[in-house]
């Protein structure tokens, strides 16, 4: 994987590149439009090199469109630029093909192309949208966790600068994978304000937090011990000012029937029996699940036997000797 | 139910400051019939919600008249003479101008901004609090304001940035559709935001004014490949906190 940081580190840049990240977007535009008119063939060999960033890309479309270089672009180009109209052109606007709403491995792989040398970059609005479409497909359809540290950076950088972020944030917890709030916790332990206050929100954690060491200490420990029963609420910031990220099922962890994957997936029960327990534990309110399933939990990892005997018994004794004996579980 | 002070209203007396079929008499009856309990402290506050709620409604509708496009944040635009567009695509407005005229302008210059359906709703909000204080007093208790969703929001109407579950989901509430399987192409149409208005019907920006099934439709038309779950109206609202807008406009 290649990142366009790391062209400059090894001297790979393109040369188109090197001109935009030396000297802007208008003299690298100059160079090409120079070229063309002296020799078009050499035009399009500068942009179809294998180094070529998406950023310089997206900032020499204007000339691809007026010089009508579409045709001539190689296979990954071509494909990007199918993507990028397909995103910024108004609806029913677009004939061509829908390359995002299928899945590819020539589509796949033109996406990492664009989020890979192009997560540094914040060219306009437009190159924003086009870049949180892109990673948005890339972790839905293709399911691509790698790219969660890149976007995670991506996040930061532009809260950094006061621009938009939310459907990147959206698209990290689309992923509803734990390496996001990993990453998070990473970011909470920051000595940057601005990062991890942004952390903080993101984590919806709304008490005051006294030493982020130990905070974040037991939320991965918390993470860790109750991963088969947490999963993403979906929940964003169109929806809520400070969206929930996470939430146990306790109706899982009760009956200890956990699946770690990340997703909500209401347990259904498996017999008439359960399906009576199930309801009875529905019945209960939010205070008496989270101390019955907590309680559930740790009585099965003391004893599976005596979990067995507990778990068969009536709701009220279970919920009796749950709180009489509590203490010495929770 | 219903308790002011304490106790339940006179209905007949209720009922003969509002005609049949009005927003407000609506909203009593909802209220009078459900099992939660709505308490007020005095009538005066009672009136002062119902009066709010029917100018929720009237600018849910006024701004689908108004020619406010859709956008998603990259794309959203204002008109410069009172806002100024925030690099994360939000509003604030200008100084020295009267937030009135500013928010009376995305009404009347509609053509002029574009955004998303999140931050119609403040718009709408804050419409119906400029009908209710009228203009001088709307100045001075709303004297900064910025619309980005629920973001940096002004303390007196924060609360319609933090939806609950709640028994009923009354008119003039902010409501959610929320579409779980949504194409990672159009994050935008991840849900929709909704005032609810009379007769079963919803506004939404970019949607209009139409029915849940109509807007459960457009949502689930964009759905990812191999979608399973529809979109769907959330059992959760959230509402301005009107206790605390009546002690404003009291004061």
């Amino acid at each position: 994987m290649f990142f366009c940081g790391e062209f400059m580190q090894n001297g790979d840049l393109s040369k188109l590149d090197q001109i935009r990240l030396n000297d802007g977007n208008d003299k690298c535009r100059k160079f090409l439009e120079h070229t063309f008119y002296r020799n078009g063939k050499e035009a399009v060999e500068l942009i179809n090199d294998d180094n070529l960033s998406f950023p310089t890309f997206y900032a020499l479309l204007p000339l691809i469109r007026v010089f009508g270089l579409a045709r001539y672009l190689d296979k990954k180009k071509s494909i990007a630029l199918d993507i990028i109209n397909q995103i910024i052109l108004p609806r029913g606007f677009y004939r061509g093909r829908e390359y995002l709403s299928m899945k590819d491995q020539s589509v796949y792989e033109t996406l990492l192309w664009m989020a890979n040398t192009g997560k540094e970059e914040d060219i306009d609005n437009q190159y924003e949208h086009v870049m949180d479409v892109a990673i948005s497909v890339l972790i839905d359809t293709y399911e691509d966790k790698d790219i969660l540290e890149a976007v995670d950076e991506m996040i930061f950088k532009r809260n950094a600068k006061g621009r938009y972020i939310n459907d990147l944030v959206w698209a990290f917890f689309n992923s509803k994978d734990p390496k996001t709030i990993k990453l998070l916790l990473k970011r909470l332990r920051s000595d940057n304000p601005n990062e991890s206050q942004l952390a903080q929100k993101l984590l919806n954690i709304e008490e005051d937090i006294v030493s982020k060491e130990n905070f974040c200490a037991e939320y991965s420990q918390w993470l860790e011990e109750n991963g088969e029963f947490i999963y993403f609420t979906e929940e964003s910031n169109q929806y809520a000012s400070n969206p929930v990220l996470l939430k146990e099922d306790l109706a899982r962890k009760y009956f200890n029937k956990g699946v770690k994957d990340y997703r909500h997936q209401p347990y259904v029960p498996l017999s008439a029996q359960e399906a009576e327990c199930l309801a009875a534990f529905n019945a209960l309110n939010d205070d008496d699940k989270a101390i019955l399933s907590e309680y559930s939990k740790k009585k099965r990892d003391k004893s599976q036997a005596e979990w067995k005997d507990w778990i068969n018994k009536p709701i009220e004794e279970q919920i009796k000797e749950a709180l009489g004996r509590g203490e010495e579980y929770i | 139910m219903i308790l002011i002070g304490g106790n339940p209203p006179s209905m007949d007396s209720l009922y003969a400051q509002f005609p049949a079929r009005s927003v407000e008499r609506l909203v009593i009856d909802a209220m009078w019939d459900s099992e939660e309990t709505y308490a007020y402290s005095s009538l005066e506050e009672f009136l002062f919600e119902l009066r709010f709620r029917k100018e929720t409604v009237n600018a849910a509708r006024e701004l689908n008249r108004s020619r406010l496009s859709f956008a998603t944040f990259h794309n959203s635009k204002a008109n410069p003479k009172y806002w100024d567009r925030t690099p994360n695509g939000g509003f604030r407005m200008k100084s020295g101008v009267k937030p009135s005229q500013a928010i009376t302008d995305i009404f009347v210059n509609g053509r002029l901004y574009a955004t998303e359906c999140a931050t119609a709703m403040p718009i709408v909000y804050y419409k119906a609090a400029l009908n209710v204080f009228r203009a001088e007093k709307f100045d001075k208790t709303f004297d900064n304001l910025y619309l980005m969703n629920w973001q940096l929001f002004d303390r007196l109407m924060m609360a319609i940035g933090t939806p609950y579950k709640v028994k009923d989901i009354l008119i003039g509430d902010r409501a959610y559709f929320r579409n779980p399987d949504v194409s990672p192409q159009t994050p935008e149409l991840q849900g929709e935001n909704v005032i609810v208005l009379p007769d079963g019907l919803y506004y939404g920006h970019g949607m209009g004014i139409s029915d849940a099934s109509r807007i459960i439709a457009v949502l689930n038309a964009n759905r990812k490949r191999n979608a399973t779950r529809s979109a769907y109206l959330m059992d959760s609202a959230s509402r301005p906190d009107y206790k605390r807008l009546f002690r404003a406009y009291s004061t």
